[in-house]
């Protein structure tokens, strides 16, 4: 092993610990994919806390002081934990949106395709949790959106359930309005 | 960190394809390719076998000529359509049979082999093999050759896709308290020496490493095995070797 202590001389028991990486536990068993620096990304971004920061304060023109109140008591908590909570607001689910949507276009490669993640997560917490459209996509768009996200093995288990409950929502939505 | 190496390693069954190729500059290289990769688990069986370290090298490069350049051995161990692993061994057990057989054979193997092995002294009076049963040598040798390549590969992927520091928080966290005996160092503590903002951060690095090294283990183990089931069962096998 180039400049590394090779394994050879270790007893058993502790090659059998380096040997176990390898095996299929429930704690690794997250998609094998080639795409480990965007999951490295997302998983990240996904823990990074909602802050009242400079990216939040440029938003302030945008928004009135009632959802900079609501957002308040999510200050701390990370996305992950915002997105996936039926209580968090639709206004904070919002600013999510609107601020993963401007780190998005002012990104690129897997950096824009996190900050997109979390910018579709935000639509889809929306809908699923609050009957909301925090956005003007039609459903037609978000549902192709979802459906191909939902399909994504890299993406967390959870985060890829609620865009299968949000592909299932636009699909109802959508035979209500043929109706 | 996928696509990060343009090119693949070989497999272990291409290489022996390619060695008996006509082109003498893709034979030269892939015999000592074979030979680099695999010579210390055929040595580990010759001197469990009861030869001396010179001897059991002078055996390591006749067999590999033989192994490899005659079709002899591998056609009939071939037979048997087994992994690359025990296709090795059949072929070298034969190829022991054979020498004891006939101890007058003239060497061919040229002054010098057919590459230069390590004249380090392997098999320690206390060591892991040193009472081992001749295969059990050659496993133990094959196992850790597998795990010291798998880790090679896994750290240069990660320095390839700019996560150095990932792979220093995993040979910290994970691999210097198995390969040399260093205290298990706390996140916290990781997170301090090398400036991880969190510990979850630290945690999630640990985890992509990991995944790296399982990926590259589980293609390594699909490249010895003749299907996806043959390499499982060789994962399960070594795992049981082992514990």
């Amino acid at each position: 092993m180039e400049g590394e202590s090779s394994t050879f001389g270790l007893h058993r028991e502790k090659l059998a610990k380096l040997w176990k990486m390898g095996e299929d536990t429930p704690n690794n068993q997250e998609a094998d994919n080639a795409e480990s620096p965007k999951v490295e990304l997302l998983q990240a971004l996904l823990a990074e806390s909602l802050s009242l920061d400079a990216g939040i304060t440029r938003m302030l023109p945008d928004i009135v002081s009632v959802v900079f109140e609501k957002l308040k008591p999510f200050t701390g908590c990370s996305y992950r934990e915002i997105l996936l909570n039926p209580e968090a607001d639709p206004s904070v689910l919002e600013t999510i949106k609107n601020l993963h949507k401007r780190r998005a276009e002012s990104a690129s490669g897997p950096a824009q395709e996190v900050a997109a993640i979390i910018y579709y997560a935000s639509i889809a917490g929306a809908l699923v949790h609050h009957d909301t459209r925090i956005t003007k996509l039609s459903y037609e768009g978000l549902s192709q959106s979802f459906e191909n996200l939902a399909r994504s093995d890299w993406l967390p288990t959870n985060i890829r359930q609620l865009f299968d409950r949000a592909h299932k929502y636009c699909i109802r939505r959508m035979k209500q309005r043929e109706k | 960190m996928g696509g990060m190496s343009s090119k693949l390693p070989e497999t272990s069954w291409s290489l022996l394809l390619a060695a008996r190729t006509q082109n003498q500059a893709r034979r030269q290289s892939a015999v000592e390719n074979l030979v680099h990769t695999y010579w210390k688990p055929v040595y580990c069986y010759l001197r469990r076998r009861g030869y001396g370290n010179e001897e059991a090298k002078d055996l390591t490069q006749e067999f590999f000529r033989r192994f490899i350049l005659e079709d002899k051995l591998v056609q009939a161990a071939d037979r048997e359509l087994g992994s690359f692993r025990q296709l090795l061994t059949t072929a070298l057990k034969r190829f022991v049979s054979s020498y004891q057989r006939d101890r007058t054979r003239k060497k061919r193997t040229p002054e010098g082999g057919i590459i230069s092995l390590p004249s380090v002294e392997l098999i320690g009076a206390k060591g892991p093999i040193s009472e081992a049963a001749p295969e059990d040598a050659l496993y133990y040798a094959w196992v850790t050759n597998l795990l010291d390549q798998t880790l090679a590969e896994t750290k240069r992927q990660c320095c390839d896709a700019g996560m150095a520091k990932h792979w220093q928080v995993f040979h910290s966290k994970v691999l210097a308290p198995i390969l040399e005996g260093n205290d298990d160092l706390s996140l916290k503590e990781i997170c301090h020496r090398y400036g991880v903002e969190s510990e979850a951060r630290a945690s999630n690095m640990l985890v992509t490493v990991k995944r790296c090294f399982k990926r590259t283990l589980k293609r390594r183990l699909r490249d010895l095995a003749r299907s996806d089931s043959q390499a499982e069962a060789e994962f399960r096998e070594i795992l049981a070797f082992l514990s």
